[in-house]
């Protein structure tokens, strides 16, 4: 069931009311009976598969010492490279061969496996707990990546909650709304011109090949932290705080900063589990110590995506990024505080420069091989720049419209997160009207038919 | 060596890695308070302790501290 389908819609429906009407200290079973419910939609057998992966995660978790975690790591890592990694072709057999939101509970396994052993906090004795933690339905399919301790406090949270707080459930309706929004109406529409670009690149000219780029990576945001705002929405709707995924990326001043507010819990959980430890064990190599546990964990994050070459390549370029700024950036910021015109310079520059790396790194994710990046780089440099007859699938005054929605989309982002701007949105006039222009916006201008969410294939 | 000498020497270490002499560590102190505390200072910070105290941290040490007064303790709790 994808978030922007009819039968989600209906099942969320189901689920909230039920959910609203039941004892509170039933509520975090009743969640695992909505999540296994929702895991079965997909395939009772995968369900079954992840019913025994919770009961060995449980019963190894915290004993038998070192031996005990390697062996039931060694399991969760091979359950992810058989369903994702094997070759299973393509298509719905792929799908009906992949258990549903695998990377997600792998990560989520593989934390609380480590946190236990370093004694981070104690093993969960309730085994339903733990199985709810590993399907919880609104995070199964993309995430966030919650932690494990932080998720069993906000079961804990909603259980003893007499009932749950009106302010919570209508919070978690308007990011839905909003996460909504950020899909169909400019993740989809954005996708029209990209699939036509990167379908047949040789059919374009440079300029349509320029805004196709620029369009896949403001779609991926688009889409992915629409896909994430339903998300948190949706738990939020039964009392669960999640942790955020994005905090405006594109205006990060360098890579570093980057990858620290965008996918915050997959950056994050390669941190603490990927790069720390590698970290650790080399760190008497000095620089170089720090240049391996930085290149691991971005071909980590490279290879996660998938195992084709060009995943691989994007895995690279963000090592090369990540550790030439890494050593160049105390010096960089010395150079800055020499002069506060250069530092006013560099922060506006610096920025633009980060968001370009992110944009041609990005074409790596979107095209099927090493290869066909390579055609995407080729025609970006060669045939004409005229703009009038681009054949993008999309009018310019359409493309002119979503660019100016990502524009609103970017002010309630940044006015969010701003102390100074937070006051804009205390007036209830200011508030429901960008509600009702979501929604008009949805309901005028939304790719209604469900498509995918990309990283729902991850 | 009690907390409050390793405290003395740990702020020498974090003035050096920084190369800040204003900083002055307490046991609430996170990365969050100094400014360039990131991955490269923060593994400096781990080895120059591990050198001036004599002691070797593991992993497992490492990842459940939450600020310099738990460092301060696994020092204290390493030593010799």
């Amino acid at each position: 069931m994808l978030f922007n389908s009819i039968e989600f819609l209906l099942f969320f429906l189901a689920a909230a009311l039920t959910y609203f009407v039941i004892p509170g200290a039933a509520r975090g079973r009743w969640l695992l009976f909505l999540s296994c419910l929702f895991y079965a939609f997909w395939s009772v057998w995968f369900l079954i598969w992840l019913v025994v992966l919770t009961g060995l995660v449980y019963a190894a978790a915290g004993k038998g010492g070192k031996k005990a975690l390697m062996f039931i790591l060694s399991v969760i890592l091979l359950n992810l490279i058989f369903f994702k990694y094997a070759p299973h072709g393509e298509g719905l057999w792929s799908r009906v061969l992949m258990p549903l939101g695998i990377s997600y509970y792998t990560f989520k396994m593989i934390s609380y496996v480590l946190d236990v052993y370093w004694e981070k906090m104690k093993a969960q004795r309730d085994f339903w707990k733990l199985a709810l933690y590993f399907s919880f339905f609104p995070q199964i399919l993309c995430g966030p990546i919650q932690r494990s301790d932080d998720f069993f406090a906000e079961i804990q949270k909603v259980e003893s909650q007499p009932s749950l707080p009106e302010e919570t459930v209508t919070s978690g309706l308007k990011l839905m709304l909003f996460g909504f929004f950020k899909k169909l109406v400019i993740a989809d529409t954005l996708a029209i011109p990209v699939n036509q670009v990167f379908g047949h690149p040789a059919d374009f000219n440079a300029a349509a090949v320029w805004i196709a780029v620029y369009c896949f990576t403001l779609q991926l945001f688009a889409d992915f932290s629409g896909l994430t705002d339903i998300a948190i929405g949706v738990a939020r709707v039964f009392g669960i705080q999640s942790p955020p995924n994005f905090n405006r990326p594109f205006y990060a001043p360098n890579i570093q900063e980057f990858w620290r507010r965008w996918h915050m819990t997959l950056t994050s959980w390669i941190l603490d589990y990927v790069f720390k430890p590698l970290q650790m064990a080399t760190r008497y190599w000095g620089r170089m110590g720090l240049v391996v546990s930085l290149c691991a964990s971005m071909m980590a994050i490279g290879i996660w995506h998938g195992a084709t070459t060009n995943f691989i390549v994007f895995g690279v370029i963000q090592s090369i990024y990540m550790s030439v700024s890494a050593i160049t950036l105390p010096w960089r910021n010395k150079i800055a505080k020499k002069s506060v015109r250069l530092g006013r310079v560099r922060s506006f520059v610096t920025p633009m420069i980060t968001f370009h790396l992110v944009v041609f790194s990005f074409v790596f994710i979107r095209a099927r091989s090493a290869e066909q990046a390579a055609e995407i780089f080729r025609r970006m440099f060669q045939g004409d720049w005229s703009f009038w007859q681009l054949g993008l699938g999309i009018s310019q005054a359409h493309l002119m419209m979503v660019i100016l929605f990502i524009v609103l989309m970017e002010l309630v982002h940044w006015t969010q997160a701003s102390p100074a701007w937070r006051g804009l949105w205390r007036p209830r006039v200011v508030r429901y009207s960008v509600y009702y222009a979501a929604l008009l916006s949805i309901v005028c201008f939304g790719q209604l038919l469900p498509k995918d969410f990309i990283y729902f294939k991850f | 060596m009690n907390a409050d000498q390793i405290r003395t020497q740990l702020n020498l270490i974090f003035r050096d890695v920084f190369d800040d002499d204003s900083i002055q560590v307490h046991d609430q102190m996170t990365a969050r308070d100094v400014d360039n505390w990131d991955s490269l200072t923060h593994i400096n910070l781990i080895v120059a302790s591990e050198k001036k105290f004599g002691v070797s941290f593991s992993t497992k040490d490492i990842v459940r501290l939450k600020n310099v007064g738990d460092f301060i303790q696994l020092i204290q709790k390493s030593l010799p």
